[in-house]
């Protein structure tokens, strides 16, 4: 049992306002005898789930390529064994510079 | 906005870095994505940049890295806050499916542009537009959109209010500071501010962002043109993520 979800039936629906709405701490799954037909969860929760599925997305792209997965073992490496260098002043500024 | 973060390249981000600014010099994709790189560098540098960061899953913090995304282009890197500095990794480009495509209505029609005016006005130019979005069940959206840009020498401000049927109406307001130019790009410091219906504003923190020069408003033979240009553009899709994340994020109301 998820203690953060809650089974409710469509009737609850009628109980909400903008005030109460804004409050909802459980995402609710609401059903109509047994038959779950949405889901409501709160805007905050709803962009926590966006970000960590765009979070996945992302990682499942990078790792399924070869070459991104060697490149960042390299750079992995080459962070324990220190060798970076500061990006360099005027460098960024450089960055439009031909 | 000052820098806080000491910035520090990998070996391995300073090869791709040189190689990149080399590619530049001839290849308008790799300057571009050179922009988006040094946008990035500029917005993670910043104090209280951390927020936006975004996470690479891994089984432990070592391996751990954050990262962020602009037009395609992902940069990755740690940051050590005890010592205030970010370490580049890499960076590389990838196309990734967009999360919100799962749950937002997707649309089985391309939108269709209703209407779309242009007018000149004293320091400036307005554009008036309503667009139709059509979902995978036939009902149809429209949204109506506004936008006002003043130009005031170095700094510009730009007015953007649009609806859509039954959605509060969203009304955001952009101050430019015009920064370095470099062939169709310009790299601005921009603040936005956005009103909400309710009568609350919510204040973004300053960031540095590329701006294409070639305005798709003043370049297309007939509107449909311009539309159509504006849809198959590589940059559009990338722009309007960005605005979307823009939007999704709220962190100082008031």
């Amino acid at each position: 049992m998820d203690p953060t979800v809650e089974h409710v039936g469509v009737s609850k629906l009628r109980m909400f306002n903008a005030t109460n709405l804004g409050k909802i701490k459980k995402m609710l799954v609401i059903q109509d005898n047994d038959t779950p037909l949405a889901v409501l969860l709160s805007y905050p929760q709803y962009l926590a789930i966006q970000n960590k599925l765009q979070e996945a997305l992302d990682a499942v792209e990078l790792l399924s390529k070869k070459e991104n997965v060697d490149r960042l073992l390299a750079s992995l490496q080459d962070i324990s064994e220190g060798r970076i260098s500061p990006l360099g002043k005027g460098t960024r500024n450089e960055l439009a510079v031909k | 906005m000052g820098a806080e973060y000491q910035v520090q390249l990998s070996d391995t981000a300073r090869a791709d870095f040189e190689q990149l600014r080399f590619d530049a010099e001839t290849r308008p994709h790799a300057l571009t994505k050179l922009m988006e790189v040094g946008a990035m560098l500029d917005q993670i540098a910043e104090e209280g940049s951390s927020d936006y960061d975004r996470v690479l899953p891994a089984s432990s913090p070592e391996l751990a890295l954050r990262y962020r995304s602009e037009g395609g282009v992902y940069l990755y890197f740690r940051r050590f806050e005890s010592t205030r500095t970010v370490v580049v990794a890499f960076f590389c480009e990838m196309q990734v499916e967009n999360a919100a495509q799962f749950t937002s209505v997707a649309t089985a029609e391309p939108p269709k542009l209703l209407e779309w005016q242009v007018r000149d006005i004293p320091h400036g130019m307005e554009a008036e537009g309503a667009f139709e979005f059509t979902g995978e069940d036939g009902s149809r959206k429209r949204m109506r959109n506004f936008v006002r840009k003043v130009e005031w020498g170095d700094s510009y401000t730009v007015f953007n209010h649009f609806a859509m049927d039954d959605q509060p109406a969203r009304t955001m307001i952009t101050s430019g500071q015009r920064g370095e130019i470099e062939g169709d790009w310009r790299r601005d410091v921009i603040e936005v501010v956005e009103m909400f219906p309710d009568g609350s504003t919510c204040r973004f923190p300053p960031q540095t962002v590329p701006v294409w020069t070639r305005n798709p408003f003043y370049e297309g033979a007939s509107i449909e043109d311009m539309f159509a240009r504006m849809q198959k553009d590589a940059l559009w899709q990338p722009r309007l993520d960005r605005i979307k994340s823009l939007m999704s994020r709220r962190p100082e109301q008031r």
